[in-house]
């Protein structure tokens, strides 16, 4: 039944790109869809066979599955990127990457299954909100599903744009989602002891400056301060918030000079979400072979007291903290 | 005589102070775990034992 | 001049000498507060142990190096008879404790070159300063300007020592002997006593032959039970036997590097213990703890009997005597593994053997010393 539903949507998507091609439209081929896509490609693409739109607004952007009741863009679903299980608490630990069969059954109840293109849509109000979409990318390659997008601009993007939204849910009928781990996404404790053993890679750290130096702290991190060698690309340099969009690629290009041209790249941060965005940026946008999240990050690598950490935290600011005068 | 000491203690003071003041912190206990292969209390490692 | 003599002054009444009583009580406060908004409630019970070491110190007048020099001058055994009591003490903690439990560690060392010629520069210096690691403490701690300038030079010194105790290593030595090793826990104290008590034979039996009283002060015998029950406070709060020396080596490693010196291609500073030690906060260092707690308990006990540091400057001779004496200390702890505290008391009540032989390495290093002290105008007892 299902082969035969999958044989279906091949002819349909075949007969729709002749027709496209048969009107002289513009050769953007749904099966090859960019990392990042405009406002206006969806619109043109909305009603493509196979594809999702998954809008993902939660508590991290203001928004709810309330927000997303009220005005989506057409045809979209909704997942809650806080709270539908895109990340899990493991071995006490929060948001970390969930176990494969949690994967499995959200990804799976959503509709969404790995012949599917998936434009995830943020809400478009700010970098974190972008770092939700970056994760959810990531989290969607990882479990195999090969075909993904971020809507760049998110919901605000299209409603500035005086398209049209509708409102009340949508779902798709839930199907079997197999995943196929990409284990060459992921990176564990394991792979940044290794770099910081031999130096055979560049650690990234995606977190804003105060982090990187120990001034704050993730609540759920037990030590200030960064891994020992990492290179601190906050994830927020590549976005602009006035217009709430990434940067153009040449800027994006320009944030990320600093690390090495070549070898293997682990971005972090406190659980996985802003590294998504450096991810995102220099694996997907700028094409860089070998990079790596470890979702982790900072939270799972303290959790260890062996392990090293770098930091220009002083007593001094542990004192203030003690009297409330700092973090 | 006096003199001297209170100058040795006020600045002794500031000097232990400033030294644990400007001391990285990484918010959270060290253990002697820390310190692992040192052979207390000069911290030379042994010959043999590690 | 010694200055194992208490103050002169003695009235009826006590002069407290609030200045400086204020100021070491506050001072030691303020450390305690430091370490306990750090998280590190052991490191305050240090603080606190190290103060009331520099009290018994200072009032019971406990001078290692003079009880030695009386026993090698006059064959007088009574004070060293007490250390040994003391180090007996100790033992019935450290060795079985150390033997058996996970983070507890006795003082340990290999025997070689390094420990010989160490101990017994240490021995020559000891002697011509008038104090060892402990004794710098608590006359410092008691209002001593003389040895301020033996600490200032043991700090200098154990620098120097930082710096020649890894070739020193490498001139080879036999790995250390413990004694629990050997013979389990129990049968490593049982045998620690006894050794102990041999070595205490033999004394005694040398004191008789020279015919000089083994007897001492009361108050000698009360401070070495009172030391004893604060050392093993401070073995069960640090998690190995009272050090003294390396804190001085950490703290002359500090200045050094606020001099604009770089210790990171000397080979000591690379090992893990000192290392951190230079880069951390000295209040995470158990033998800086002990040291400063000792000199400010030592002033309290000091100012709250006595006007504080009213005595006059001994003549320049004896103040050279002093600053080669610390000099020689200091570089001969750092190979010879520690002082009087850290190595003798601290090593025979680990049940290691190399607490003996820095023992009679320091002994003979003393008889030199103490030939040397009228040139210094010291006098030889």
């Amino acid at each position: 039944m299902r082969c035969a539903i999958q044989i279906a949507r091949a002819a349909i998507r075949a007969v729709g790109v002749l027709l496209l091609l048969a009107t002289g439209a513009p050769a953007q081929d749904v099966a090859r869809t960019d990392p990042l896509v405009s406002v206006e490609w969806l619109q043109a693409h909305l009603r493509a066979p196979g594809l999702v739109v998954l809008d993902i607004r939660s508590a991290i952007d203001g928004g709810s599955a309330e927000t997303y009741a009220q005005g989506h863009i057409p045809g979209a679903i909704h997942s809650d990127y806080d709270k539908a299980g895109w990340r899990a608490t493991r071995n006490g630990l929060p948001y970390m990457l969930p176990g494969i069969a949690q994967l499995e059954k959200l990804i799976g109840e959503l509709g969404i299954d790995e012949t599917n293109d998936v434009v995830v849509v943020p809400a478009g109000v700010s970098a974190t909100d972008f770092g939700s979409a970056a994760r959810t990318y990531w989290t969607l390659k990882v479990a195999g599903v090969r075909k993904v997008s971020i809507l760049d601009g998110g919901s605000a993007a299209w409603t500035a744009a005086k398209l049209p939204l509708e409102s009340g849910v949508n779902t798709l009928s839930p199907t079997i989602f197999e995943a196929n781990l990409d284990r060459s996404l992921i990176a564990e404790a394991a792979d940044v002891e290794h770099i910081i053993a031999t130096g055979a890679g560049t650690l990234v750290d995606a977190r804003p400056p105060p982090f990187f130096q120990g001034k704050v702290k993730a609540d759920a991190a037990q030590a200030y301060g960064h891994i020992p060698g990492a290179l601190n690309i906050d994830s927020t340099a590549f976005y602009d918030e006035t217009i709430n969009r990434l940067r153009p690629k040449a800027e994006l290009a320009a944030v990320a000079a600093r690390i090495p041209p070549r070898g293997p790249v682990v971005s972090y941060c406190n659980t996985g979400h802003w590294s998504a965005t450096d991810w995102f940026v220099l694996a997907e946008l700028l094409g860089r072979k070998d990079v790596k999240v470890y979702y982790g990050s900072m939270v799972d690598w303290v959790s260890v007291p062996s392990r090293p950490v770098a930091s220009s935290r002083t007593k001094w600011d542990d004192i203030k903290k003690f009297f409330g005068k700092g973090s | 005589m006096r003199l001297v000491y209170v100058i040795v203690f006020l600045v002794g003071v500031a000097a232990i102070l400033s030294d644990h003041l400007t001391s990285p912190s990484i918010g959270r206990a060290i253990s002697p775990q820390d310190f692992a292969g040192a052979c207390a209390p000069c911290g030379a490692p042994c010959p043999s034992k590690k | 001049m010694t200055i194992a003599a208490t103050t002169t002054l003695a009235p009826a009444t006590a002069r407290r000498d609030w200045l400086f009583l204020t100021g070491a009580v506050l001072a030691t406060a303020l450390l305690v507060a430091l370490v306990l908004i750090d998280g590190q409630p052991a490191s305050a019970a240090l603080l606190v142990l190290g103060f009331g070491l520099g009290a018994a110190f200072l009032k019971a007048e406990f001078s290692f190096t003079a009880s030695w020099r009386r026993f090698l001058v006059h064959g007088e055994a009574g004070g060293l008879l007490v250390i040994l009591l003391l180090i007996a003490l100790t033992a019935v903690a450290v060795v079985p404790v150390a033997a058996s439990w996970p983070h507890y560690g006795g003082s340990i060392a290999p025997l070689g070159p390094s420990l010989v010629i160490g101990a017994f520069v240490f021995g020559v210096g000891m002697q011509l300063a008038n104090g060892c690691g402990s004794g710098t403490l608590y006359t410092v701690g008691g209002g001593s300007g003389r040895m301020l300038i033996t600490l200032a030079c043991f700090i200098v010194g154990s620098v120097l020592g930082s710096m020649s105790l890894p070739p020193f290593l490498r001139m080879g030595g036999l790995d250390p002997v413990l004694a629990s090793d050997y013979f389990g826990p129990w049968g490593g104290l049982a045998v620690t006593l006894a050794s102990i008590a041999a070595v205490a034979l033999v004394i005694v039996v040398i004191a008789r032959r020279r015919g000089a009283p083994l007897s001492t002060r009361g108050s000698f015998i009360a401070g070495a039970l009172v030391i004893a029950a604060l050392m093993i406070g401070v073995f069960f709060a640090g998690g190995h036997p009272w050090s003294v020396t390396f804190g001085y080596t950490v703290w002359g490693g500090k200045l050094a590097m606020l001099a604009g010196a770089d210790l990171s291609q000397f080979e000591f500073w690379q090992w893990p213990g000192p290392k951190h030690a230079l880069s951390d906060s000295l209040l995470g260092d158990t033998a800086s703890l002990t040291n400063l707690g000792m000199i400010f308990g030592a002033m309290a006990a000091a100012a709250f009997s006595a006007p504080f540091a009213h005595r006059p400057w001994p003549p320049l001779r004896s103040l050279a005597a002093a600053a080669i004496g610390g000099m020689l200390m200091g570089w001969g702890a750092r190979l010879g593994f520690g002082c009087n505290i850290g190595a003798f008391v601290g090593g025979v009540a680990s049940g290691s053997l190399h607490g003996w032989i820095w023992f009679l390495a320091a002994l003979g290093g003393c008889t030199i010393g103490i030939k040397c002290r009228p040139w210094f105008g010291l006098s030889r007892d």
